[in-house]
Order: C-alpha cells, then structure tokens, then sequence
C-alpha cells in the first residue's frame, strides 16, 4: 500500500499579515485554497528574509481553459495587516517601469522598485514570460510594529499560539482580463515576545557535544509564574539562560532539543527546576545524528550520478531542518542488479504507482534485491516521482524526481504525513506552507518543522525505531494530528532555522 | 462569464467558463502535473472537470510546463545546488556529483518529463479525438525514453 492520504486542510520567507477581508471573491477563493506562509514570528527575532522570487507569467502554458491570445499581464496585490510597506523590485523588465500603469497605492521609486502600500494595487501592462525573456519580481516587506499588540506588562510572552497576534497576508494575483492565471499568497503571523532581561544568577541549560555548535533550538514544558508552559521555544548553543523557571509541581517537565548534526534529544521528567535562581539542566547532545541503514539500488548505470546525489541531497535537507539524521553515514550502493533483476525492481515500481497497491513481495522476497532490516531505495527507470510503502523498507524513486523527493519519501518512512490543507491547532489558516518538503509536490519544497523533526524521531513506527537504529532515548506515539502536552504541534517550527 | 472565442482555441468543446471556475480548473490541472505520489484523487479530480481541460493538458503535453514555472524551478534548483556545495564545505561526503549546469539540465528535463507523462495519463482517460490528436503530435517530438513509453502506450489506447 502507498502513502495514507493525506488528510485535508523558500527559498527564504517573508510572512505577511492578513486583516480584514478586502478583495475579490476570487481572493478570497485563492487564498483559501492555496497555501498560507503561517509562520509564527516573534517580532524581537524577525531578520529580512528573501521571499523566492515571483515570475511574471501565467501557471500552466496555456494559461486557462479558453484564455485568449497572448495579452499582457495585470497583477492584483492586496496587502493586509501590519505591513508598513511592501518593495516589489522588478528585473529584467525591457521597457521603462514607468509604462505600466498603476492604480491604487503604490509609486515607483528610481530602481525598477515598486513600493507598495496596504489595500488594493492593480499593477496593469506586465509582458508574461517567455522561454527566452522572464520578468521576475523579488519581494521585501517591512512590516508596522506599532500594529503588532504588546502584551500585558507582568503577563508572559505569548509564545505558544496564544491569541496576542496578528497576520498580515500579501495576495498577487496574475490576471488575464478577469482571469487569475497564476497566483502567491504570502502571510505570516506576528506577535511579540519580549524577553525580560538577564539579571543573574538565571535558571540555564548547558547543551554538552553540541556538534555543529548551532543556535539550538529548545522546546521547554515547564512550571513559569504565570503557569505551565508547552513547547516555549528557546534558543541556545551551549549554557544559555531560559530566566526563571519553577519547580514542577503538577506541570510537565521536559525538554526536546534540536540541533544540527545532533540527534534529537528528548528528557523527560526534568526534576532540574527550583524556585530559587540558579537551576543548571545539562543536556548531553549525544549520540551525533542518527545512522540509518540505507540500501540504494540502481537498475541502470545511468541512474548512478543522480542516485549520489538525491541521497546527499536528502542529507542535507534533513540535517540543516534539524532532523537529526545521517543519510549517508550507513548507505550500501549495491551493485548493479542482473537485467532479470532489474527488471523485476522496474516492473513492480511501476505496478505500484499505477495501481496505488503496495505489492512489493517480488522485491521483498528476493534477498538479491533486497535487504531486510534496512531502508532499500531504488531508482528506477520507471515514469513517475516517487514512492514509500508503509512498513516494508521500500522506497521507489522514478525519472520524473526533483531533488528533494527522497528526503519526502523518507519523510513518510519515518512516519510524516502530507501537509497540505491541514489545520491541526484548529485557527482556521493552513499550518504548513508549500515550502514544507512533506507538501505533496510543488516547487521549493526545503523545510523540515522541529514538531516533524520531533516525530521522525520518537514515533516508534518511525523506521528509525522500527529497524532498531535509535539504540537509546524515549519513544513517543504522536500522530501528526496530535497536539497535546505530550506532542508538539507538528507545525511548530523556529524561524530563523 | 467568459466565452471561449471561436477560433482562439482548437478545441473539441466550446465551454463557458466563470472567472473562477477557470482558475479552478487550472489549479485542479496544476495539483495533477505536480504531485509526488498522487494518492489523493487528484487525476480523478482532472476528470471531474470535463473535457474543458483538454486544451491544457493537450498544450502540455506538447509544450511542456509554461516559462514562468520553468523558470521558478530553475532558481529553485540552483539555490539547492549553492546550498549543497556550501553544505559539502563541512559534510565533504555530501558534495553534489554533478556540475551546476548538469544539475540544472537534469532536474528541470525530470519536471518537463513529468509534465509531460502527467498530460499523457490524463489524455489517455478523457480519450476522444483532440486528445488522440495530441498524442500522435508529441510523438514526433524529441522525446526521453520514459516519456515516449507513456506517450506511445496512452496514444496506442486511446487509437483502440
């Protein structure tokens, strides 16, 4: 059997806030059915993040059902929330920016920069993409701090989702006439998290073989004066202070730790907290990543090149995401099958994708093409993606992959789901935008959250637990439907990274 | 609503179109060439819409995804790309095998081919003779291998 469905619901980001429900009907179909950058951002942290850069043009060659012709683009940017402005800096535009006209607020600076304010701007005259020519558009927004609420002097930071926050959302839509051809829905979600100040001695964590010596990230379940707090994001590289933090009483204490090139750590029953100041809770970040076994089969030499690096590809993405997971530590390139094989490997890859069952026993049952106890990746020369069946070790990975299919197909064997259209926490947005690697296809798929990062690792039907590579540490049953005490919200995710 | 203006489009159906609704069929189209493992319905939900997304499967096919997804996937790849060499600089055993342009030149053929075998398996099920039609062309196209296996076995189905 492939993938369980999945239920509904950068590059670089910029978030953008949304207020309100100005716009088209059209806006507002587009915004519900295409991905929200829901991103969580503590102001105090925000840094200027790039935003992939939009291309000027429609989404499919044709355009849409019956689009006439070859007429210029119009953009319809509807700008929503704290945002104090957003700079559209356009390149490789042939003609004066100055021809295009402009309705609504928004001017022209001396750069081929558009800058753009809150409301509606119809941008009309753009020249649509060819194979030859492309016209890209590369946003930054600033964003109205002043618009972002402050909270209650002697009230805890809103860290965990509490509703202290605002977002701010960008729509651009690509119009032919009346027709949106190709669209971006930018948001993000903005609150403050002032950080009191550090007056020693302060309660700490000591991260010990911190082995990149990243700024960690620490979800801390804890006893604070204002109560119990969950999953309270921390950052660190080595002993940092997390100010005062109580003793436990009747609250959870743990403290799940991600870093890269570390395994995640998960301790529990944390009795390291006191009231007085001066708590030290030191955490040892080993073992480094775990090492997966890895069988990587190839039916043609000319799969090989790509095979390396699709592999060192799904290193690098699960790594730098704080997976804590080496793809390349215990990896087999098995030798080159005998045709009857290979023929075997690409047939019954192909039968599963056509058919959507999960018959591999002609792989599984043939120990000279597989080996059991191991994760056993095949590329093969069949047309399609990519694939993992559920519990059998088997992952197929075709000629139309992108490069970040495998870490996706991995993903799902260490049990992630598909991320699109969910809403887990229940706030009405989208929690993962289409840059999250478990979104089930797309363009710039590079993120990994630590609530997945989380579950790679403690699901105990992860195959890191199922193939007996975690040798130590707590397992933890935690769907990615569940959020709970016990479970981080699967999309909680620092940013920065 | 939009009309399909005769003669703008070679189309077996002339079909009137709300603004939403074309957008609907282009996202619902979009979800189909686009998907990792397509086990959500999402060529079923192709069918649904009608022979109305014939012209754009057809053009796909031939022509492969529009210019402006190709190149919002080539700043992709090369992003990945400088990710990965800076990356090697302190994981050496990670350092991509191939040179950039290759790895641009690899990738964005696996997304065309993709596009186009997606555009063949959802012809293959509208059937019909602009679907037909579009398989014979892309045939004469210059085509990878497991691109024409699909298109020659949809185009040899579809003639039955």
């Amino acid at each position: 059997m492939r993938l369980p469905r999945s239920s509904r619901p950068a590059g670089l980001l910029f978030a953008l806030v949304l207020l309100g429900g100005t716009g088209s009907a059209n806006s507002q179909v587009a915004i519900k059915q295409y991905p929200h950058f829901i991103y969580p951002i503590c102001l105090e942290d925000l840094i200027v993040i790039e935003i992939p850069p939009i291309i000027v043009g429609c989404e499919v060659i044709d355009c849409c059902p019956g689009c006439p012709g070859t007429p210029p683009i119009d953009w319809r940017i509807l700008v929503e929330g704290p945002v104090q402005q957003l700079a559209l800096r356009f390149e490789n535009l042939a003609d004066s920016p100055q021809t295009l006209r402009v309705e609504g607020p928004a001017r022209w600076d001396q750069r081929a920069t558009l800058m753009v304010g809150r409301g509606q701007t119809m941008l009309r005259g753009l020249p649509r993409a060819t194979r030859a020519r492309q016209v890209k558009v590369r946003p930054q927004v600033r964003f109205d701090a002043a618009a972002v609420p402050v909270d209650t002097p002697g009230v805890a930071p809103a860290r965990d989702g509490s509703p202290r926050q605002v977002d701010a959302r960008i729509l651009i839509e690509q119009l032919i006439g009346e027709i949106v051809v190709n669209e971006r829905v930018i948001m993000y979600r903005l609150r403050r998290c002032p950080r009191p100040p550090i007056v020693w001695p302060t309660d700490q964590i000591d991260l010990n073989n911190n082995a990149a010596m990243d700024n960690a990230v620490v979800f801390l379940d804890a006893r604070r004066a204002s109560g119990c707090v969950n999953d309270e994001i921390n950052r660190g590289i080595d002993i940092f202070s997390v100010g005062s933090v109580l003793s436990n009483q009747t609250c959870r204490s743990e403290v799940a730790v991600f870093s890269d090139d570390d395994a995640v750590q998960l301790v529990e029953n944390v009795t390291a907290w006191s009231d007085p100041l001066g708590d030290l809770l030191p955490v040892n970040m080993t073992p480094d990543r775990w090492q997966p076994p890895i069988d990587v089969w190839i039916t043609r030499a000319a799969l090989q090149a790509r095979s390396q690096n699709e592999v060192a590809q799904a290193d690098l993405l699960i790594n730098t995401n704080h997976g804590g997971i080496d793809v390349l530590a215990n990896v087999t390139a098995q030798p080159l099958p005998t045709n009857a094989n290979a023929t075997t490997i690409d047939n019954t890859a192909g039968n599963v994708w056509n058919t959507g069952a999960c018959n591999v026993g002609a792989i599984t049952g043939n120990p000279a093409i597989f080996t059991a106890n191991r994760l056993n990746v095949y590329f093969v020369n069949q047309a399609f993606t990519g694939w993992w069946c559920p519990q059998s070790n088997v992952i197929a990975i075709g000629t139309t992959a992108q490069p970040e299919t495998l870490a996706h197909e991995l993903g799902h064997a260490f049990t992630l789901a598909h991320t699109d259209g969910v809403d887990y926490n229940a706030d009405g947005a989208n929690d993962f935008p289409n840059t999250n690697i478990m979104w089930p296809g797309g363009v710039g798929r590079t993120t990994f959250t630590e609530g997945q990062c989380f579950r790679m690792t403690l699901n105990p039907t992860s195959m890191l637990n199922v193939n007996g590579v975690r040798t130590v540490g707590p397992t933890r049953n935690c769907p990615d439907a569940t959020l709970s005490s016990a479970c981080p919200w699967v999309a909680l995710d620092a940013v920065p990274n | 609503m939009i009309a399909v203006a005769a003669g703008c489009q070679r189309s077996e159906v002339e079909v009137a179109l709300s603004q939403e609704a074309s957008a609907q069929v282009r996202r619902t189209i979009v979800r189909w060439l686009e998907c990792e493992e397509c086990t959500d319905g999402e060529l079923e939900a192709v069918l649904k819409v009608g022979r109305v997304g014939v012209p754009t499967l057809a053009a796909t096919l031939i022509e492969g995804p529009a210019p402006a997804r190709l190149e919002e996937q080539r700043e992709h790849l090369a992003g990945l790309y400088r990710q990965q060499v800076e990356y090697a600089r302190s994981h050496p055993r990670a350092a991509p095998r191939m040179s950039e342009s290759e790895y641009l030149a690899v990738y964005t053929a696996n997304l065309v081919a993709r596009y186009r075998v997606r555009s063949a398996m959802a012809l293959e099920r509208f059937g019909g003779p602009e679907a037909a039609q579009a398989l014979e062309r892309a045939l004469a196209l210059p085509l990878r291998d497991d691109e024409r296996g699909v298109i020659a076995a949809a185009a040899a189905r579809v003639r039955r």
